[in-house]
């Protein structure tokens, strides 16, 4: 059986700054003005290296941690993306077409898929596991999947991220994403913290559950950006019935994560 | 948590399956050459998979064509790997039954050839654009499309810790009670990212890679593909080798360059051991990371005598295949587990006299040895460690 809490959202994409700022969007329609990013987390040496992926990822990584009261040096992170740092891996690609021994050692060892979670371990003093995977399109599906095993194998809080940004021209005919979204989400071993704001049971299955769609206006903010995946999950977390609520997320082409909230914050089922 | 292990295989330029690699490993016969890899001139030697540029990829699987897949390709069909992949789809149901895969830079050697066909719009022409092979889960969806498995599937991209981290994550599905089985392995291929990447980095060495000599003068990229069809216990009644443990850890120190007192790396070793219920002396073998950069194995050497005692003993291997950055880890498990199978521990190639710093011995010479553990160990960029510990089933 595999259930989790979920006791703390962090999230920065168009229009909004932080999770409070995405539900207004959502519920209102009313959107912030885009927000710059400033991690000040990340230490001044570290920060002037790190690429807008990585700011992205710590930035919501911090939210999270803090909406849930918890100390970052203690956590393991499940890092989840389609498409990895595409402004990287386009520099990269277009330096070796002419003058490959031009590369900028520093945009190497930036390119590598993990390398929000190394920022975030230098940035927190974390020696916790991190793993950071994809799963192309379905990389909000399989990072919720591999977080939630974590926090039932190892009996342990994991910080799950899933992100990707706007595909530069070259790319954009593998990932269509034209916006840059990360969200984050602080999950818990069921009843371990009592400030939780929902209880999940998941469930693997062929076939999808019925559950509403997002609104036009809120899709079309979001289009192309695999990480919206992972926005009707992290939405159920605003709504006040305690039981009852179901929401699926596609694993493939063939399988589904489905969800069932089976208690609201606090105590577990 | 135990996780059995029916079968397992490896491709790399020290050989194209089992019985290549142990031919190559006992004639200390290295597969190391002079950096030959189309489009690129260093002067630096590499771990080349020949004859990859040959291979035709069957019909069903013509749209996923790439290096790194025509590598992982190459990988499942070695030792019956496919076959056995088949067998247990037939038992046990294709959801039941996972992929766990992991890569570096998976088919990104690909993109490189399209962004040098740039259109006047700045995009890739048509015959360069394959979605599903450009992007960091390729290798996944690969292994997918070529067994039919249909149950969860991913791609680990760690860097160089990520085909040993497969291991952890199948063994945690096995133990939620997700799947049955899983399919756990790497495919990662030599491409430009990495080759002027780690030049850039001034981490290539210009001659065969020494590892742990006092005058080794950097890494020599290899690539493979490498495979271990794992089982929740009672699943297979021929699996004589199981995943005892696992650690993971990161390092909170640096990007690119390990802590220096290996601190990290520590966590992990001690992470697998807790796991897997062993004293640190039970440990037969290592096989080290070893990349023959100068702080990586001063930092592993450090870190290892910081736990064990010489009655533990460690070597690397990377002097026969180069360092397959991401399907590192997944080799050098099933070369640690072919050690137990077989009781005999390779040593160090190209490595002629130990660095006189290092506190700890390291094996240079092959060996028999009467072995009941062994360990793994691989670390990454991003400070991403990872650690297993095999032993017997029946144990």
């Amino acid at each position: 059986m595999i259930e989790f809490a979920v006791s703390g959202i962090g999230a920065w994409g168009p229009g909004f700054g932080n999770w409070a700022e995405l539900l207004e969007g959502v519920r209102n329609g009313q959107w912030a003005d885009d927000v710059p990013l400033r991690p000040e987390r990340i230490p001044p040496r570290e920060r002037r290296r790190s690429p807008a992926f990585v700011k992205m990822a710590v930035e919501v990584m911090s939210q999270a941690c803090t909406a849930a009261d918890v100390d970052p040096r203690e956590l393991a992170v499940v890092f989840a993306t389609a498409m990895s740092d595409m402004q990287t891996n386009d520099y990269m690609c277009r330096v070796l077409v002419d003058t490959p021994a031009a590369v900028s050692p520093t945009k190497f060892h930036n390119s590598v898929n993990n390398a929000a979670t190394g920022y975030w371990s230098i940035a927190t003093g974390s020696l916790a596991a991190s793993n950071a995977l994809c799963a192309f399109q379905y990389s909000a599906g399989i990072g919720l999947l591999e977080a939630a095993t974590q926090v039932v194998a190892e009996r342990r809080p994991v910080l799950l991220v899933v992100q990707d940004e706007a595909a530069p021209p070259p790319l954009e005919h593998i990932c269509p994403s034209t916006v840059d979204l990360a969200f984050a989400a602080l999950l818990e071993p069921a009843g371990s913290h009592s400030g939780a704001l929902a209880h999940w049971r998941l469930e693997t299955a062929a076939e999808a559950a019925p559950q509403a769609a997002l609104s036009a206006a809120v899709g079309q903010r979001f289009a192309g950006n695999p990480a919206a995946d992972l926005l009707p999950f992290l939405l159920a977390h605003a709504e006040h019935d305690a039981k009852g609520a179901t929401v699926t997320i596609p694993l493939s082409s063939a399988l589904h994560a489905r969800l069932a909230r089976v208690g609201a914050g606090g105590e577990a089922a | 948590m135990r996780a059995q292990i029916q079968r397992y295989t490896c491709t790399s330029a020290a050989g194209t399956g089992m019985t290549a690699l142990r031919a190559s490993l006992a004639a200390r016969r290295s597969g190391l050459r002079p950096n030959d890899f189309e489009g690129c001139d260093l002067p630096t030697w590499i771990g080349r998979v020949p004859g990859l540029e040959d291979i035709d990829l069957p019909g069903h699987l013509l749209h996923l064509d790439s290096r790194n897949n025509r590598l992982a390709w190459l990988g499942l069909q070695q030792d019956g790997m496919l076959d056995a992949v088949q067998a247990v789809k037939a038992r046990l149901s294709p959801e039941r039954l996972g992929i766990v895969m992991g890569t570096s830079t998976s088919s990104i050697g690909f993109t490189e050839i399209g962004y040098r066909h740039l259109d006047e719009h700045d995009r890739m022409p048509p015959e360069f654009q394959a979605p599903e092979v450009q992007n960091l889960h390729g290798p996944g969806l690969f292994v997918a499309a070529a067994t039919g498995l249909t149950g969860p599937c991913l791609t680990i991209s760690t860097a160089c810790s990520s085909s040993a981290k497969v291991f952890a994550t199948g063994a945690r599905w096995l133990q939620c009670g997700l799947v049955d089985a899983v399919l756990v392995g790497g495919a990662d291929s030599l491409c430009l990212n990495t080759l002027y990447g780690f030049n850039s980095l001034q981490l290539l060495s210009s001659e065969p890679c020494r590892p742990s000599s006092a005058d080794r003068q950097g890494i020599n990229i290899g690539e493979a593909a490498g495979f271990a069809l794992i089982g929740r216990p009672g699943v297979f009644d021929d699996a004589e080798l199981s995943l005892l443990g696992y650690g993971e850890s990161s390092d909170a120190w640096h990007m690119s360059h390990p802590h220096p007192e290996g601190k990290g790396a520590l966590a992990a070793m001690d992470q697998a051991l807790t796991r897997a219920g062993l004293d640190p002396d039970a440990i037969g073998y290592i096989n080290l990371h070893g990349t023959a950069s100068k702080a990586n194995d001063a930092v592993e050497n450090v870190a290892i005598g910081q736990r064990f005692s010489p009655a533990t003993r460690i070597s690397s291997t990377k002097g026969w295949t180069g360092h397959a950055l991401g399907a590192a880890g997944i080799l050098e498990a099933v070369i640690a587990l072919d050690a137990l199978a077989a009781q005999r521990i390779p040593g160090t190639l190209n490595t002629d006299e130990v660095d006189p710093e290092f506190g700890f011995p390291v094996q240079l010479e092959n060996s028999e040895a009467s072995l009941d553990y062994v360990m793994s160990n691989s670390f990454g960029f991003g400070g991403n460690n990872a650690t297993l510990v095999f032993g017997r089933s029946d144990d």
